[in-house]
């Protein structure tokens, strides 16, 4: 039914090295996406390469808040929200997968009476965010290069790589 | 300076057409006139004295421009020029016509005709279809007038 | 406090109340330069003195023109004095600088000083709207008085609100305006006086800090608060905001910001000396009210709150950062929220914590502190304090392959009703990853060890507890002896955990109307395998049962904290499938679908009788999400139990967004309470912001919960905004307390667009109750105006 095995990742030749930007100097996400790509086969770059392309994180923001309370007004259900907008720009500047926000997020149970126990449901939460957002990000620039890698292999006539 | 009136005037030109003895002739000086009467420093092109009573009451100039310098009494440097001067010795009033401007250190007046009485120091300028234009500097660059 | 939003002049006629001057060149520099330019004057007619004695003055009449710097004169007649720099100009006078624009029939000054005064005057303000006219302006630099001055933003044809004030100090270079003895017009309606008012002329930081905000309320009758913005440095400023409730006293809110190199920070608090509303009404308080046992005892007189967070980089690889929170008591929250605001918050946290981050490392040492704010619940409902806690992570990866680790945390717990104690947990772990672009396999060996110093009160509740549920399991009576031998201040834990997983990535590419997709297929396995050990002789500190989830498919414990390690032998078969557009990589479609089965019984509990894990197979966990487009999206989640025939979970989530700023939301939420396997929750909510046109816009929200049969909050309103006004009136129906009576509010808020808005901010209320009333809280960063600025954690503890 047209399913086949996933290829690897292959970066375009004239990427070059790969310089990952972040807003938040302490940021993970920019760290996790960093050794991804080099297993990727990228080349990563420092802070102040010029001529690297640069996956840009734009921004990271958390979000917790209450999505349902009970019949006396007390939060009981919250959702932790985790987005991120990036793009990633060739070494010209131009936009190779354009600018796009990824929102993920996870609900848990917070009981009013029994709140033992909420602070760490929700590190476990924002740690397999993170792992998720990463996974995201690398997918979606992926879906963008296949399509490349294939344009350019078949002068995108038909999908036949 | 208004003592500039009793001074000498003195003219010269490369040539001058003038009747000497009658009054009523013309008397015309042409080619990089000069003019002097004390501080008075007048340079035109064409100089058109007109005499009367033995003296000189009145000089048209052309020129491309007409250039007049003069110190006032409070010693400032006043300049102007203009395309064309009509110098009034009895009421002793410069017309300057046509592109004219008098500047001073502290500032310039331009127009197509200002009238400068040198007895009082009054200034008129503009006319129907013409607008006259004035600039003071600010006081700190007021030395190095342009 | 917030910012008031960019205002949207959108609505407005282009219709200026002072024309552009055609003849007036481009303002150049702005009035602190202005003096340094020549002053250049145009006219028909010139008489003036050569000589320039100090009394000397010329006369230029016919149209005249004077230009400074970025100011410019209009007048039929002016005379000037050069050597002084005073002027009188006369009729039709027309003036203009880097600030405003103004028509005036006489003005006079003296350039030296830069003072001008002009007399019956019509202006308007060139770098923010505002217009309005004065009987006199004084001008001197960049400050401007205007005497006996009407302020507004309307267009002079739809004059919908004015501020007529006595005098109106404008400082341009600060951006402040500060308006004495003001009475403010809706309509021809007077209908405020304020004798001292202070707004911002320009949209610099300080948009929104400063408008009065007054209310009206049962239970604080009239409510006036006057924000105060004082900028007292480039990088640091401060607000008061002195508040006045005709019911209950005055009030004093502040705050003070800071931003230096390293970091920043932000301190506020609100004091209130002396509050009337325990004496008034004293009811609110009772122990026992309406069936809801309180253990509130009445607050004192004096009420107030504190908030500090702040972070601080000590270089690239460690910050420091803290979030301190206090409130004066469990009634403040409910006490001095707006009436108009659901809170849902019950505790206030505190944390303080330095952070550090490598390569291949993370280490914290924090520590956090729970005060209790909802008089509700008392501090055996708070967590354990944690003072301090140090967290540990290493993992250091051996060639492509393997991958050596250890995850350590040592804490000292502290609990006011349960005492507390110290414990280690450490997980040393090796783990490889083998695969290619299409597979991985990653099994991973860890070894947990957790041990304990208990502290002799919470050793001896611990062995009296399991002493008592032996005694009652065994039919043996309980005595002093047995509980003894349940006594252990040092309990440990130490098993090893193994698991593996594995997924296959198969892609395949289609067209699907014209554009292309990737669509990928992700069959995953995870094996789990832990020992059993009894662990009840181990306390709860910070341990409870997770909720059910697909995360929870594929972590090696059931619970959150250390306290508990489940035993498990199981398995998780799940599939997930994504279609990606190939144009730009976003996600429009995926869906996922797992299970676990267990291969043993899982017999590791919270607590002696909780039921335990039988073999057979969990819940199914089904989650899809859905975003055809930028304006749809769609997601649910649902969970299915073989073993009762259940659902444990059913959500769904629609939001749609309507043209540039409507949104409706349509959300359904079951849950099924895990430990007692009834009904825990069932809930409908609807909310939208529907933009009929230009100026009407309908506002709604209802929140049923269908277990209890009873309306959470319904919201209904409607907003008319035009060009410089916008009038919202809201009805909402809400859970005023925690006795879950219900409250009527209905609020009218007049929002003066430019000048802020009088009364109850209802866009606070509006935006928690409809999400994405603001766009920005859709995606939390709406991606097209993103400023590159700090990350926030948009958590805060106090609503």
């Amino acid at each position: 039914c047209g399913f086949h095995l996933r290829s690897a990742l292959t970066l375009p030749p004239d990427l070059g090295p790969v310089r990952i930007a972040s807003a938040d100097p302490y940021s993970p996400l920019a760290d996790d996406l960093a050794q991804a790509l080099e297993r990727a086969g990228a080349q990563g770059a420092t802070e102040d390469d010029a001529n690297a392309a640069v996956l840009d994180l734009i921004s990271e923001r958390w979000g917790d808040s209450p999505i349902s309370v009970d019949q006396f007004g007390r939060a009981q259900e919250f959702t932790l929200r985790y987005a991120v907008v990036f793009e990633l720009r060739r070494v010209d500047g131009t936009a190779l997968v354009p600018r796009q926000a990824i929102e993920l997020s996870r609900d848990y149970v917070a009981s009013p009476t029994n709140a033992i126990g909420t602070e760490g449901e929700r590190e476990i939460l924002q740690r397999e965010l993170r792992r998720e957002m990463t996974a995201s990000v690398l997918r979606r620039i992926d879906a963008v290069l296949v399509r490349g890698a294939a344009g350019a292999a078949a002068g995108d006539a038909a999908p036949t790589r | 300076r208004s003592s500039d009136r009793n001074q000498p005037m003195d003219l010269d030109a490369n040539h001058t057409d003038c009747a000497v003895g009658n009054d009523r002739g013309p008397c015309l000086f042409k080619g990089n006139v000069r003019i002097v009467q004390g501080t008075l420093r007048i340079s035109a092109a064409t100089a058109d004295l007109r005499r009367g009573g033995g003296d000189i009451q009145k000089v048209f100039l052309t020129g491309a421009p007409v250039q007049m310098e003069q110190q006032l009494d409070n010693g400032e440097q006043v300049s102007a020029r203009s395309s064309r001067v009509e110098y009034d010795l009895q009421s002793e009033t410069v017309v300057f016509i046509g592109n004219a401007t008098l500047s001073k250190p502290d500032g310039s007046v331009s127009g197509e005709r200002i009238v400068y009485n040198m007895a009082s120091g009054q200034i008129q300028a503009g006319s129907e279809n013409s607008r006259v234009k004035v600039r003071f500097l600010p006081k700190n660059r007021q030395a190095k007038a342009d | 406090a917030e910012g008031e939003d960019e205002e949207n002049w959108g609505l407005c006629p282009i219709e200026d109340v002072v024309p552009v001057f055609p003849d007036a060149p481009a303002p150049t520099g702005d009035a602190g330069t202005r003096v340094q330019f020549p002053t250049d004057i145009s006219g028909d007619l010139l008489d003036g003195q050569l000589e320039g004695e100090a009394d000397d003055t010329a006369v230029i009449r016919g149209n005249v023109t004077l230009t400074r710097g970025d100011q410019f004169l209009g007048t039929d007649q002016m005379t000037y004095n050069p050597e002084t720099g005073r002027y009188v100009a006369e009729g039709s006078v027309r003036y203009q600088d880097s600030g405003m624009r103004i028509t005036a029939t006489r003005a006079e000054g003296d350039q030296q000083a830069d003072r001008h005064r002009i007399e019956d005057v019509r202006y308007q303000l060139t770098r923010r709207r505002g217009n309005g006219g004065a009987e006199r302006v004084e001008l001197r630099g960049d400050h401007g008085a205007l005497i006996g001055s009407t302020y507004s933003t309307c267009a002079p044809s739809q004059r919908a609100w004015e501020l007529r004030a006595e005098r109106i100090d404008i400082d341009t270079a600060e951006g402040l305006g500060v308006a004495r003895n003001a009475t403010l017009r809706v309509g021809k309606v007077p209908v405020l006086y304020v004798p001292w008012f202070m707004f911002p002329v320009d949209d610099r930081r300080r948009t929104g800090l400063l408008y009065p905000r007054v209310g009206n309320s049962g239970r604080n009758g009239f409510d006036w608060r006057q924000p105060i913005y004082l900028n007292l440095a480039p990088n640091y400023d401060a607000t008061l905001e002195p508040r006045l409730m005709s019911k209950r006293g005055v009030a004093l809110g502040g705050e003070f910001r800071w931003l230096y190199g390293q970091g920043n920070g932000r301190v506020a608090g609100t004091w209130m000396p002396d509050d009337q509303l325990p004496d008034d009404e004293p009811d609110r308080y009772d122990d026992n009210r309406d069936g809801v046992s309180t253990e509130a005892e009445r607050p004192g007189r004096n009420r107030g709150m504190f908030h500090l967070d702040a972070q601080h980089r000590l270089d690239t690889r460690w910050h420091a950062a803290t979030n301190l929170n206090w409130v004066s008591d469990t009634h403040y929250v409910e006490d001095f929220s707006s009436s108009t605001l659901t809170n849902s918050a019950y505790f206030v946290s505190s944390d303080i914590g330095v952070f550090g981050r490598g390569r291949n490392w993370e280490a914290s040492l924090s520590a956090d502190h729970y005060q209790l704010a909802d008089y509700t619940l008392s501090d055996a409902n708070l967590p354990f304090h944690r003072l301090p806690r140090l967290v540990a992570r290493w993992s250091q990866p051996f060639g492509r392959l393997l991958e050596v680790g250890v995850d350590a945390e040592a804490v000292r717990f502290d609990h006011e009703v349960f005492g507390g104690g110290s414990r280690l947990d450490a997980r040393p772990y090796v783990s490889a990853t083998i695969g290619g672009a299409a597979w991985y396999v990653a099994p991973r060996l860890a070894w947990r060890y957790t041990g304990y110093a208990l502290e002799n009160d919470t050793a001896d509740a611990l062995a009296e507890a399991r002493a008592r549920a032996f005694a009652a399991e065994n039919g043996v009576p309980y005595t002093p002896a047995l509980d003894a031998s349940f006594r252990n201040r040092s309990p440990s834990r130490s098993l090893p955990i193994g698991s593996i997983d594995a997924g296959v990535y198969f892609d395949r590419s289609f067209r699907f109307r014209g554009e292309r997709f990737l669509q990928t297929l992700e069959p995953r396995v995870f094996y789990l395998r832990v020992p059993y050990e009894n662990q009840d002789d181990l306390p709860l500190f910070d341990t409870n049962l997770m909720s059910f989830s697909w995360g929870q498919l594929f972590r090696d414990n059931r619970y959150t904290g250390a306290d508990r390690q489940a035993d498990a032998n199981q398995i998780t078969t799940a599939l997930t499938t994504r279609f990606i557009s190939e144009d730009d990589g976003r996600e429009r479609l995926s869906a996922s679908l797992g299970q676990i089965h267990y291969l043993d019984e899982s017999r590791v509990r919270l607590y002696a009788g909780e039921p335990s894990i039988e073999r057979g197979r969990s819940a199914w966990v089904a989650e899809v999400g859905f975003m055809p487009d930028d304006r749809w999206s769609i997601g649910a989640a649902y969970q299915w139990n073989p073993k009762f025939r259940r659902e444990d979970l059913a959500s769904l989530r629609v939001r749609y967004l309507v043209g540039e700023a409507g949104v409706i939301n349509l959300g359904y939420r079951y849950r099924r309470d895990p430990a007692t396997g009834n009904d825990l929750l069932e809930q409908a909510d609807l909310s939208f912001l529907y933009p009929i046109n230009q100026n009407w816009s309908v506002v709604g929200r209802y929140y049923y919960s269908l277990l209890e049969k009873k309306e959470l909050e319904t919201i209904a309103g409607v907003q008319w905004e035009s060009c410089c006004l916008a009038v919202r009136v809201v009805g909402r129906r809400y859970l005023r307390n925690r006795t879950g009576e219900l409250n009527n509010a209905l609020q009218v808020e007049f929002e003066l667009k430019g000048l802020g808005s009088a009364g109850q901010k209802t866009e606070r209320v509006l935006r928690r109750a409809i999400l994405g009333y603001d766009r920005d809280d859709l995606y939390l960063v709406p991606p097209s105006s993103i400023p590159r600025g700090p990350v926030d954690d948009t958590s805060d503890p106090l609503p």
